[in-house]
């Protein structure tokens, strides 16, 4: 007996039906070609896998969420093999490295050819702003049995990021370790306004370097840049992240700069 | 080593972290790859496990309906001796003594039910060819499949006319198909008989 996996697989190693199979699927057929079609399946079984195909995996390629996790677990996987050694938890020098990096290049630009440099843009730094930022879109929050956090990510969740700011700053007072605080702290800074505190909230974040936040925090720090009109370090923080192909934002990144015409 | 709560590594999973991958890679894969190979199988075979257990964990998190019961690693742990006891009794090379290296704990008969290996093999063999694909046909195959116009696709690519991005569309799924029913791993059953 054949086990059932082979199902998934056509029967033959060449496609002979993907033209069909593609008129067929953007609805392109007329009437009697649709008839032929749909009797031919019944009896030809190449036709019948062919489509079959064609049909999971436009449903499979459907959960990018899944694909772009499985693209950094292969990527691990490759990552150990090539180095033949068990992989590094976090590496910190290459960041520190990047970043004092990126400062230099921020200072030459700076001094140098700052005005040259914001002529070439299309898109203003406020309208880059509110394209790329979205609260909604900044990670799930995790609850915790503390009293303040849960009336805090309450009023972040109705959207009070005044009164959720009030209470994060609260936490941090008598814990500043705790770095998801740290962040939707910057988060709600953004939100009303206060964008040099929100600066301050990231770096602390970026900073600290060991915890999970890091990479989000790059983004929305490059964000607030933008929101300050402080284009030559908002470009060299997006120029740091697109650089780094796992980093979650690194496509954004380099839209952005592509926009700044800064790429 | 760095260890990470239960908590972190959830959070972690659940933002794609690289790290946190890299710390559950290195924390739990040589228990993995053990199990795998103590019982029948070969180093290929455990980094499949090990990925399909990784998704399985993945999609739960995404769909907020993991209930861990145990450690985060007993549960990984758990979850890749589920998959590779199913994947021997597919191969008919399960034997009564199986070597348990672990403790682990016994999933609930739903979840069981859901782990059904054809189907994380084949989501594992057709996105890992996908991802093989270069960076702008995987690009116009995600945006075709997200429904958005030719007419945008075409401009996001730079592509002059729609029918150009009808065509790339074409071409890269041929592509990927063509990948697909040229891997071994697609029709091994058939030899295997």
């Amino acid at each position: 007996m054949i086990p059932s996996a082979i199902n998934f697989c056509p029967m033959t190693k060449k496609l002979k039906y993907s033209q069909l199979i593609e008129r067929f699927i953007a609805g392109e057929m007329k009437e009697d070609e649709l008839r032929w079609f749909g009797k031919e399946l019944q009896s030809n079984a190449e036709l019948s896998a062919e489509l079959k195909l064609d049909k999971e995996l436009n449903d499979i390629l459907q959960n990018e969420d899944v694909i772009e996790f499985r693209r950094k677990v292969i990527s691990v996987f490759n990552d150990s093999k090539q180095q033949n050694v068990a992989p590094k938890i976090i590496s910190l020098q290459p960041r520190r490295w990047q970043l004092a990096a990126a400062a230099v290049i921020a200072i030459l630009i700076i001094a140098g050819g700052a005005l040259l440099l914001t002529q070439q843009r299309s898109y203003t730094a406020d309208k880059l702003f509110s394209m790329y930022y979205d609260s909604d879109r900044s990670i799930e929050l995790t609850r915790s049995g503390n009293a303040n956090i849960v009336e805090a990510i309450l009023k972040f969740q109705q959207k009070d990021f005044q009164g959720a700011s009030l209470f994060f700053a609260e936490i941090l007072d008598k814990d500043s370790s705790n770095i998801a605080v740290w962040f939707y702290n910057g988060i709600s800074y953004i939100e009303t306004n206060r964008i040099d505190d929100a600066v301050k909230a990231f770096r602390y974040i970026i900073e600290d370097k060991n915890n999970l936040y890091v990479e989000h925090a790059e983004w929305y720090l490059g964000l607030c840049y933008l929101k300050n009109e402080q284009i030559d370090f908002a470009v060299e923080q997006f120029r740091m992240i697109a650089a780094d192909k796992n980093n979650y934002h690194h496509q954004e990144a380099d839209k952005i700069l592509e926009k700044l015409g800064r790429k | 080593m760095i260890h990470y709560s239960d908590e972190a590594i959830i959070e972690g999973l659940r933002l794609r972290s690289d790290f946190i991958i890299r710390y559950i890679y290195q924390s739990d894969y040589p228990m993995i790859r053990y199990l795998v190979m103590s019982n029948s199988g070969s180093d290929e075979d455990a980094e499949d496990i090990f990925q399909d257990s990784l998704i399985v964990v993945f999609k739960k998190i995404k769909a907020h309906s993991l209930n861990l019961n145990s450690s985060f690693h007993t549960y990984l742990y758990s979850v890749s001796r589920n998959l590779w006891l199913q994947k021997l009794t597919e191969r008919k090379r399960f034997r009564i003594q199986f070597a348990e290296v672990e403790n682990f704990v016994v999933l609930p008969e739903n979840e069981v039910a859901q782990l059904h290996t054809e189907d994380m093999e084949k989501l594992r063999l057709y996105q890992q060819h996908f991802l093989t694909l270069n960076a702008d046909c995987q690009k116009v195959l995600l945006m075709f499949l997200k429904n958005i116009s030719l007419r945008q696709i075409a401009d996001e690519m730079g592509y002059k006319t729609e029918k150009y991005a009808k065509t790339r569309k074409y071409l890269c799924k041929e592509e990927l198909k063509k990948k697909i029913i040229n891997d071994p791993k697609c029709h091994k059953f058939l030899s295997d008989d």
